[in-house]
């Protein structure tokens, strides 16, 4: 047995039972008499089941909507647009292009007698 | 047996419940009150951790023992209280501003805290309290299980989701800042100051 080293305590060993010593001291806190029935009270108020699995599956449906909504690729619709090409015009039967006459608009009124035009250049739109 | 009266109650004997609850409320009271630091809050989470266990109760699975199934939910809820009254509080500026970063910066001990006379009445009592809420909450809260409610460290890690050598280095720690902050109060409670030096005669 004298082979055997002697076994050494840590350093702190004294002050850590002074602490543990302190801790147990501590009271455990008194309780309200109505704690249980405050429990049981509790447990009647809370949310029941069937409201539970209701606002589950809305929060499920609402979340889905959502992450489908936010997810969702942008739609681009493509429509055709028939394009014309030189060859398929036939300029000789071309439907008359409409007339419009343009009406100026005089900025300066004053001046309209000095500066009247002899005529009106009618302007044309269309091919 | 603890198990056997889950059972029952799972089975529809309501009595059963109501005997859990006895057992354990001021077990669970107390973890909660030394754990937060204040009595009002420690109530509210050991009435919702009974509130939890009735409505989940069907979710034990056995794998562990009741009592570290019901303290796991326990400290679920009072670390949840501690983050919000932190947020509410007690949080710092620059603890604010580290706290989008860093997640555990909840993990801090409260250096304003002022005892609750109502549970702790003596000085003694008080200033222990006191000690124990300048003590990191992580570590506070596995002092508080091992050393108050006296629990295993096996049950420790099963309580905090922790390994146990985490278990046992935080409790380390705890204890060891513990020293520090109570080291005026115990040479006075003790009379001692001196550690007796072993004889160096092997």
């Amino acid at each position: 047995m004298k082979n055997l080293s002697r076994i050494q305590t840590p350093d702190d060993f004294e002050q850590e039972i002074f602490v543990r010593a302190l801790l147990s001291r501590l009271e455990t806190p008194e309780l309200n008499p109505a704690f249980d029935t405050q429990v049981l009270r509790r447990i009647s108020k809370s949310t029941p089941k069937a409201w539970g699995f209701i606002s589950a599956v809305l929060a499920v449906v609402i979340t889905g909507v959502m992450i489908w909504w936010i997810s969702a690729p942008d739609i681009v619709r493509v429509a055709s647009v028939p394009t014309i090409s030189p060859y398929q015009i036939n300029l000789e039967h071309l439907p008359p292009a409409p007339y419009h006459e343009y009406v100026v608009v005089e900025r300066n009124p004053g001046k309209s007698a000095v500066k009247k035009r002899d005529h009106i250049t009618p302007g044309v739109s269309g091919y | 047996m603890d198990e056997e009266l889950l059972k029952r109650f799972l089975e529809g004997d309501e009595r059963a419940f109501v005997e859990l609850m006895r057992k354990y409320k001021e077990p669970i009271t107390s973890f909660s009150y030394r754990f937060l630091g204040d009595y009002d809050d420690a109530v509210d989470i050991a009435q919702e951790t009974f509130v939890r266990l009735y409505r989940f109760a069907h979710t034990f699975q056995g794998e562990v023992k009741f009592t570290t199934w019901l303290y796991a939910i326990a400290a679920n809820l009072a670390r949840s209280e501690l983050k919000r009254y932190r947020r509410r509080n007690g949080v710092s500026i620059q603890t604010a501003f580290r706290q989008s970063e860093d997640s555990d910066a909840w993990d801090v001990p409260d250096e304003t805290y002022r005892p609750d006379e109502r549970v702790d009445r003596t000085r003694v009592a008080m200033e222990v309290q006191t000690a124990l809420m300048r003590v990191s909450p992580s570590y506070r809260e596995m002092v508080i299980l091992r050393d108050i409610q006296q629990l295993t460290y096996e049950e420790i890690a099963g309580i905090t989701n922790t390994e146990m050598g985490t278990v046992k280095s935080r409790i380390n720690r705890g204890r060891a800042q513990l020293q520090e902050l109570l080291k005026s109060l115990y040479e006075e409670v003790f009379g001692t100051t001196k550690t007796i030096e072993p004889s160096d005669d092997n």
